[in-house]
């Protein structure tokens, strides 16, 4: 009984691991499409 | 099974308690981060038409945005340190920590990720002083007001409200690049709004804050002296509001919008000193009418008298 209740969260573990993970790529990807905005605004070359 | 190894024997249910994005979105006072986009954007607009070489528009919403993230993170920050308290206050149980969705640990590395990373867009998209300013919220809200002030004074939100009152001056900058007397304007107006706003909230919410033992104005010196505090402080509030007409940053359209909201919050407020039953929350969700309708009230006025100049 108390192995089944720890595969379960084993199981939730990686589950929830991998969805932060994805969080966290997309917040990344965020920030690199952010920074590069930033620099191609602040060289004015827009006009 | 994924790659990386995991001691599976050390997992445990805490483990997984992860938090959703709506969780992390909630550690982020979501409420509180609408109000500081409001202020700081009206920081902004109100200062628009002053210079000439005005920033970026985009680069001041990105500005903007990391204002907004450097109020969540205070938000986060808060609620990490006051995660103790919160669980002896009705209104604060249910929060993402004292609920167990969200790790402290978790939640003060959010903290301070998201801290460091809103001081860094704001540096690199508007300038430095701005990213200076926001730290100093950040570090005024976290330290000054959540650990030093708020459990040890009873004038703790007279001083803490110095960290709300900061946005617009961000806002300011995000236009100008440098801070103007505008901007100080709407400083005062918020610092002076800050403490009828939260001791009218504190009277409504005495029992809870007893029980977390804050050391609020009403449980200090008693209900009586908080109603005096309020009629005060409301009676402070009221010329500065006049400040930006009396400056020549507004017309007399924001007087009239402003006069009107002035004898309203003071009926309000004498309602308050003569402790009529319901006045305390009748205040508090007033004066977050009052706010919105006096900083939208700047802009519109922005608004007509740009228009009027291009029509001229």
């Amino acid at each position: 009984m108390k192995s089944d209740k720890n595969e379960q969260y084993i199981k939730e573990f990686y589950e929830n691991r991998k969805s932060k993970n994805f969080a966290i790529l997309g917040i990344i990807i965020f920030l690199v499409v952010l920074f590069f905005f930033i620099t191609i605004l602040r060289m004015d070359i827009t006009g | 099974m994924p790659s990386i190894a995991v001691n599976t024997k050390d997992i445990t249910k805490d483990d997984n308690n992860l938090g959703s994005p709506h969780d992390y979105l909630n550690l982020m006072k979501p409420r509180v981060m609408s109000l500081v986009v409001f202020t700081a954007f009206v920081g902004y607009y109100s200062a628009v038409p002053l210079v000439e070489n005005a920033i970026n528009p985009i680069l001041a919403m990105i500005g903007i945005f990391a204002i907004a993230l450097g109020a969540g993170a205070s938000g986060v920050l808060n609620q990490w340190y006051d995660r103790d308290i919160d669980l002896l206050m009705d209104r604060t149980k249910n929060r993402p920590i004292p609920s167990g969705k969200v790790q402290p640990s978790e939640a003060l590395s959010f903290g301070i990720i998201t801290s460091i990373l809103s001081i860094i867009i704001l540096g690199l998209s508007i300038n430095w002083l701005a990213a200076s300013l926001l730290a100093f919220t950040i570090f005024f809200y976290s330290v000054v007001y959540t650990i030093w002030l708020k459990r040890h004074t009873a004038q703790n939100i007279v001083i803490g409200g110095a960290a709300g009152a900061f946005p617009p001056i961000i806002g300011h900058i995000c236009a100008t690049g440098s801070i103007g007397l505008e901007a100080l304007i709407l400083f005062l107006i918020i610092f002076l709004w800050t403490p009828p706003h939260f001791w009218a909230l504190a009277l409504v919410n005495k029992s809870d804050y007893k029980a977390a033992k804050i050391p609020m104005l009403p449980i200090v010196y008693g209900d009586m002296t908080t109603r005096k505090n309020i009629f005060i402080y409301s009676l402070l509030l009221m010329p500065c509001v006049y400040l930006p007409t009396i400056l020549n940053h507004t017309s007399i359209f924001y007087a009239v919008i402003v006069t009107v909201l002035n004898v309203e919050f003071i009926r309000r407020s004498v309602s308050i000193l003569k402790a009529s039953v319901g006045s305390e929350k009748g205040l508090f969700i007033y004066s977050i009418f009052y706010l919105t309708i006096i900083f939208a009230s700047i802009c519109f006025d922005k608004l007509i008298n740009n228009y009027i100049t291009e029509q001229l």
